[in-house]
């Protein structure tokens, strides 16, 4: 199949529902926090805005420690990533260093901001009518609300936004499948919000210029599909479908989500925009829809608090710089036993050291698990080489094969076997009998692949240089030289006429000795 | 107020997966091997199970503290328990303690140890193990128990035999019943030949010769280009010297060393090679037709499906199909010897359960109501 046949496959998204490869049948554990409606926790005393939210540029503080900040005023401009908001109204407390609650291990710059309790906001602008806005204005709207992927990679949606409009995608999928164990904040979002969820579809799918929308949700959701097909209804909206998809996971990344719906793989390397589809997480969609129809920028977000550790598991609505700690209050606070802070689910989330850590738009889920949830006696035991991981990995990677190069510092060979393809899920961790942290240690082989590469290129680009150096420093030698031969030339000829002019006087003198006197007359 | 977690790897989420479950599932999985081995030569292989597994715990604790790892996570991952029964489902069922001791050692220390420990073997240890006790240890490793009632038949050829001499004794010689003493031990044991008088003769054992023999060569089993067998038995010297002439050998008549078969014997694996090498490059048609040819006593090996069709077995109707009740007809073998002038048939099949009940009863001096009763109870069998 060439990339033209499977860009119009994909126009069939969603009519069928098909299988990607391994995957893992997990426990829901979802019920636990959908029990009660979703509410806004009390004002903490500080949030903490950390001004990078993903793997990718920090956005730069445009405050300074005692401004006064309105609520969604501008706090950290960016070009190439998603702008920071101020989510409450008050005063800049500090600038300072605070550990990521998405990347383990970095330290992100982050405003602390004193809410004054007022909830003052700044004047916000609407675009009225967004149908009759162009799509360069929603894409700069979207821009401008900070909205970026809220589904965990928290990349910025206008970028995609203005990629897919370029590569003429036909179909906008909503995510809707939030595969992991634990985590309900995206099912809530669509029970209660579906009327938003729809209204982001439609301006998401005008500013990418997508003819189609599939929303794709889990089997297990219940009252899901109902509420969305009566939004996608009273919008009198035929283009949006909703689709059902069985709960494997992780059916709910995007590559994994794609295969389901139209039984095509994005090609490794490329973008889904490749075979015509782009892909946003539902809650992206009604943030989008926020920013764009009411000019309220990203400054909240659901987030599932939940767990066996947790008193009362359910769905808040969290300002962004809200300290987990504040969330897990609001909660009824720990049960005893708690063991472990996790953000994210249980599959792909990291462990955090402390409940200081804040609320990014990353942020989906605060999963406290206690000592019985996390056999701490499953210690790291030796491969045994017996495939498992194989069977589970949904990008049909060979685990086995690639830790081994992992750990021998093999590079060029796991970069052959696919490493770059790692969607880090987990699914090898978890089936794996000798309880090796295979997905972590290929996100550090991933890093250091990355690396590799942008050394590659770096000294690439080097060479390049050194090479025109030295072809212009030889081409500049080759032109001295030729200059000088020039000039010894000219030098010579000028010798020559010199001599020739000589020799003409000598024979004019020889001859009128000769000739005697010249006569004057 | 804040606090303070411990980190740890995903996934958070507990996992049944362990290294012992997979090797308790390979153990489940040998189950019915082992089920049948003990089926087809005998109960030896609980004991040869036992033995290996003892010696391998033994050895991987020791060398696991020879290289200082920890005992607990690599005893109880049940590896070396699945190495030990591999290693005992090769073993003969009585072959002695020591063979699993250094096949143990091997596997374990060797293969698994040396290599690394769990999951770095490069090769599978209990076959690592069983090469060692193989190539160290061929007569022990290959004394197998045949699977059929080899000594049960023989048995019953001897009891047959001993009855037709009891009734000649009564009935021609007006003597009396005897009572016969018959083992399984004695008629197998005379099937060995003159290997007693051997012994005692020379002092020396004879000793395992596979498919070859002791006293004649050439004798063996040999394999065709199209992987079946012909064996062949010149055990006679018109014999051997038709066949090494016929296969263009006869130079080894001339030959001292191979001339007699007393010389041959001795260089059995040397004549061995010459005719292997000649029926190697054969089909097995092709050997067939050509000792026919060159009137060498030559036959195939042969399974029952190639039994039932050959001509030889037809012709002299080995086989024969008998009338049966419940199968309509049952193949059995024919009987033999045949005399010329009463050469014996099938008068019926074998009797159904409790078919000769009254009639034997009746003999021994029951009455007919008490043998109703009796049945009535359900001591005797209903027809």
């Amino acid at each position: 199949m060439n990339d033209t046949e499977a860009f119009e496959l994909a126009r069939e998204a969603g009519l069928r529902t098909h299988h990607f490869y391994g995957g893992l049948h997990l426990r829901h554990h979802k019920k636990i926090s959908c029990r009660t409606r979703v509410e806004r926790p009390p004002l903490p005393e500080q949030l903490t805005v950390p001004l990078n939210q993903y793997a990718g540029e920090t956005a730069e503080a445009v405050v300074r420690p005692g401004d006064r900040v309105l609520k969604g005023e501008v706090i950290g401009r960016c070009q190439s990533c998603a702008a920071a908001h101020a989510p409450v109204s008050g005063t800049v407390e500090a600038l300072r260093e605070v550990p990521s609650a998405t990347q383990p291990g970095i330290q992100t710059p982050a405003v602390v901001i004193r809410p004054d309790g007022r909830e003052q906001w700044v004047p916000r602008e609407a675009i009225a009518d967004w149908r009759a806005a162009s799509p360069r204005q929603l894409i700069e709207r979207i821009r401008s609300g900070g909205i970026a992927g809220l589904g965990g990679a928290v990349f910025p949606s206008h970028i995609k936004a203005a990629a897919a409009r370029e590569r003429r995608v036909h179909t906008l999928i909503l995510n809707g499948a939030e595969c992991e164990p634990y985590i309900s904040c995206d099912e809530m979002l669509m029970r209660e919000q579906p009327a938003n969820i729809v209204l982001g579809a439609r301006i998401l799918r005008r500013a990418v210029g997508a003819e189609r929308v599939v929303i794709a949700i889990e089997d297990q959701m219940g009252a899901v599909q109902a509420a969305l097909e009566e939004a996608v209804n009273a919008a009198r909206c035929e283009s949006i479908t909703v689709v059902r998809v069985s709960t494997i996971y992780p059916e709910g990344g995007e590559r994994q989500l794609i295969q389901v719906l139209t039984g095509l793989e994005v090609p490794a390397g490329g973008l889904p925009a490749d075979i015509g589809l782009v892909c946003y997480n539902v809650a992206t969609a009604a943030a989008a829809a926020a920013a764009v129809t009411q000019g309220t920028p990203l400054i909240e977000r659901y987030v599932t608090v939940t767990g066996s550790g947790v008193a009362e598991p359910r769905n808040l609505l969290a300002l962004v710089g809200t300290p987990l700690a504040h969330l897990v209050e609001a909660c009824g606070g720990y049960l005893p036993g708690a063991a472990r802070l996790v953000v994210g689910g249980p599959m792909m989330g990291f462990p955090v050291a402390s409940d200081a850590v804040p609320v990014t738009k990353g942020v989906n889920c605060v999963l406290v698990l206690t000592s019985q949830d996390i056999s701490t006696s499953q210690t790291e035991m030796p491969c045994i080489r017996c495939g498992e991981c194989a069977r589970v990995c949904p990008a049909r990677l060979l685990p086995q094969q690639l830790h081994l190069q992992v750990t021998n510092r093999l590079w060029d060979q796991a970069r052959d076997y696919g490493l770059s393809a790692c969607i880090e899920c987990g699914c090898c961790d978890f089936v794996c009998p000798s309880h090796i942290p295979l997905a972590s240690r290929f996100r550090e082989g991933k890093t250091e692949l990355r690396n590799r590469a942008g050394k590659a290129r770096a000294a690439a680009r080097a060479r390049q240089r050194f090479e025109s150096r030295e072809a212009r420093l030889a081409r500049e030698e080759r032109e001295r030289a030729e200059g000088l031969a020039r000039r010894r030339e000219q030098m010579r000829d000028r010798t020559q006429r010199q001599k020739d002019v000589q020799a003409a006087i000598e024979r004019a003198g020889r001859r009128r000795q000769t000739d005697g006197e010249p006569d004057d007359t | 107020m804040t606090r303070n977690f411990p980190l740890g790897t995903a996934p958070h989420i507990p996992s049944q997966y362990t290294v012992a479950r997979i090797m308790l599932q390979v153990l489940l999985a040998l189950v019915p091997g082992v089920f049948a081995y003990a089926w087809y030569f005998g109960s030896g292989i609980f004991i040869q199970i036992a033995l290996a597994t003892l010696f391998a715990l033994v050895f991987e604790s020791l060398f696991l503290r020879l290289r200082g790892r920890p005992l607990k996570p690599f005893i109880n991952d049940y590896s070396a328990v699945v190495t030990a029964v591999l290693f005992a489902l090769c073993v003969p069922p009585l072959a002695p303690w020591w063979i699993a001791c250094i096949g143990m050692l091997f596997a374990i220390g060797f293969a698994k140890h040396l290599y690394g420990g769990l999951g770095h073997n490069v090769f599978n240890p209990a076959m690592v193990g069983y090469v060692v006790a193989l190539i160290s240890f061929p007569q022990a490793m290959t004394a197998w128990l045949p699977p059929l009632a080899l000594a049960d038949m023989i048995a019953g050829l001897s009891g047959a035999m001993a009855m037709t001499m009891a009734f000649y004794h009564r009935d021609l010689r007006g003597g009396t019943g005897q009572i016969m003493d018959l083992s399984l031990l004695e008629p197998i044991f005379s099937v060995l030949g003159p290997e007693a008088a051997a012994y005692e003769l020379t002092g020396r054992v004879r000793e395992r010769v596979g498919n070859g023999s002791n006293t004649a060569s050439p004798r063996n089993v040999y394999v065709t280009s199209d992987e079946r067998f012909v064996a062949i038995s010149a055990s006679m010297q018109v014999m051997a010297e038709r066949l090494l002439r016929a296969i263009g050998a006869g130079w080894m008549l001339d030959d001292p060393r191979y001339a007699t078969n007393a010389e041959r014997v001795k260089r059995r694996d040397e004549v061995d090679a010459v005719v292997g090498g000649f029926i190697r490059e054969r089909t097995l048609e092709e050997n067939l037709a050509f000792f026919e040819k060159e009137h060498v006593t030559a036959a195939p090996i042969y399974d029952i499906s190639q039994i039932v069709t050959d001509p030889h077995f037809m012709e002299r109707e080995v086989i024969v199909d008998v009338e049966d009740p419940e199968l309509g007809s049952v193949a059995m073998h024919n009987v033999t010897p045949r005399l010329s002038g009463t050469p014996g048939t099938f008068r019926r099949p074998a009797p159904a359960r409790g078919e000769h009940n009254a009639e034997l009863l009746t003999g021994l001096g029951m009455t007919g109501s008490e043998i109703e009763t009796l049945t009535e109870r359900g001591v005797l069998w209903r027809r």
